[in-house]
This record gives C-alpha cells, structure tokens and sequence, in this order.
C-alpha cells in the first residue's frame, strides 16, 4: 500500500488523495492553493468564507442604508472557476442620488475583505435603469 | 539621506509627469464642468462628438493622474523614504498615515468610479453623470495629493 508523502503537493490533480474523494469531480475536491487537506466541499457552491460574507452584509448597510440587500451572483457563484473577481447587486428601495459613488464606495471597502480582488457592484433602485444584467444578477444571485 | 542615481532620475522625471498632467486634468476638467454638466448632456454624448470627446480626455486625464500618482510616484517615493513597498492598498494606508492623501478608502473608490464613466458600456445616464460629477468633485483633492507628494520630494531635495 502507498504512503501518503509528508508534504503537500501543490499540484493538481493529486499525486495521492484519500479514496474516498477520489471518484469526486475536481471541483468538490478541494483547493489546493494554500496546501489544504483535500476535503469534500459540502457547503453551498459559493466562495465566501463567513467572515466575508458577514463584512459585505455589513458594508452594504453601511453604504446602502439598513434596508438595502446584497446578492451575489457571477463566476464567484461558480465552483469550478478559482479566485476571480466579485459580482455583487445591491438592492436600494428608494431611489439614489449618487449610485455610481455608492457603487464605487462598496467596491472600495469589499475588495479590502476579498484580498484586494476587483469587486464589481451593480446597483438596483426605483430611479435606475433595469438593464438585461439586472435580470441576470436577479435570477442567478444569491442573497447574502 | 542620499538617494541613489537611478531613483533620483526616476523620481524626478514622475515628478515633471505628474506636473504636466495636473495641468492637463485641471484644463479638461474645466472645459467639460466650467458650465454646469447635466443628465441632459450626458444622455446626449452619442449626437455630442465634441462634448463626447472632451469627455473622454477628463476620463483619461483623471485616471491617468491618479495611476502615475498612486502607482508610480507614490511606490517609488515611499521606497526612497526606506518603507518597505507592498500592495497597491498597502502603500494607500501608509500614505494616508503619512498625510499625504485625504483617505486610501477614497482612493480606491474613485478608483472604481473610472469603470462607471465609459459612456460606450455604462447605459444609464444616472450612472454616468453620478460618475463623471463624482470624479470632477474628486479633482481637487486629487491634484493637491500631487502637489503634496511633489512639495516632500522637493523638501528633501530629490526633484
């Protein structure tokens, strides 16, 4: 029987995986990128740790008001793809003066809790233009 | 403290740069928001080529200022100061430490304002105006930081 090697092996596929993950698809196996055990990734298919999503909840109140929503949605909704840059649409129910400052102040202050990744925001409001890509962030998002 | 020549020659070219554009921003900025800019205007940049034009040079201007100020001169003068040089918001939060801009968090907000006031992909004239006013009222803070940033160099008698 083989031994598994004492250090952790950067690439990926595995030279040696526990066989039960082995008939897993790749994308429930794991990441490698910071030499993690591989494990089974039973959680819902969106890359946020808590803290995170915790942080842009609280951000968006803080930027939108305590009655805005946040969703994600985009290739972070998207196991397959590592990394990768940050959709989020923030719900407004009253119309906003300045939404492309707000838009830019949430990117600002998420990106900080996403290890500088570029954080895209679309924003929703009474007084905005509902473009194909709200459909889009309405239908697949998830809301934080 | 000595610098060496390398650095020096370097710092001093970014700081004729960051001159020049200062000026170029501050002409642009004027001729676009010397009369007031309004929804009406920005909905109409399609049928506007010279408006659309002048536009896109505050677009470019301010956007190029801001990348030579944060990510050329800012770098190479906190390594000339002996800091450590990090990532881009690294170097902001120092900055801002330091006095020398008003707050990283703005910074980076006005950073992703840029995106939002490409008239071509951005649909919504609200958008557009809210991006383009917002920038235009960043100006000034954003050529003091270069004035600022210079007015240190040349204290310490690098430029």
């Amino acid at each position: 029987m083989r031994t598994p090697p004492l250090i952790a092996i950067s690439s990926f596929p595995r030279r040696w995986e526990p066989s039960q993950i082995q008939h897993l698809d790749s994308r429930f196996r794991g990441n490698d990128e910071f030499f993690e055990a591989p494990c089974v990734n039973n959680s819902q298919s969106m890359r946020l740790t808590d803290y995170q999503t915790q942080a842009i909840r609280q951000f968006a109140h803080q930027v939108g008001g305590g009655q805005s929503r946040v969703r994600v949605f985009g290739s972070r909704l998207d196991d397959t793809t590592k990394g990768g840059d940050l959709d989020l649409l923030l719900e407004l129910p009253d119309p906003v003066d300045n939404p492309a400052l707000m838009a830019a102040q949430l990117s600002a202050l998420v990106s900080r809790v996403m290890s500088g990744r570029k954080v895209d925001v679309l924003l929703s409001a009474p007084n905005l233009m509902h473009l194909p890509i709200h459909d889009v962030a309405f239908k697949e998002g998830r809301l934080l | 403290m000595t610098v060496n020549p390398k650095s020096a020659t370097r710092l001093q070219f970014l700081v004729r740069v960051v001159r020049k554009e200062c000026r170029h921003l501050a002409t642009t900025d004027q001729r676009v928001f010397g009369n007031v800019f309004t929804l009406a205007q920005a909905s109409q940049l399609e049928a506007d080529p010279d408006l659309a034009e002048r536009v896109e040079a505050f677009v470019g201007r301010f956007g190029r200022l801001q990348d030579t100020v944060g990510d050329k001169l800012l770098p190479l003068f906190l390594a000339t100061l002996g800091e450590k040089t990090a990532a881009a918001i690294d170097n902001l939060d120092r900055a801002e430490r330091l006095g020398l801009i008003r707050s990283a968090d703005e910074w980076m907000t006005m950073r992703n304002l840029r995106n939002q006031m490409v008239h071509e992909y951005v649909e919504d004239p609200a958008v557009l105006i809210s991006a383009l006013q917002s920038g235009h009222a960043f100006v000034s803070a954003l050529i003091a930081t270069a004035d600022k940033m210079i007015a240190e160099i040349e204290r310490r008698g690098w430029a």
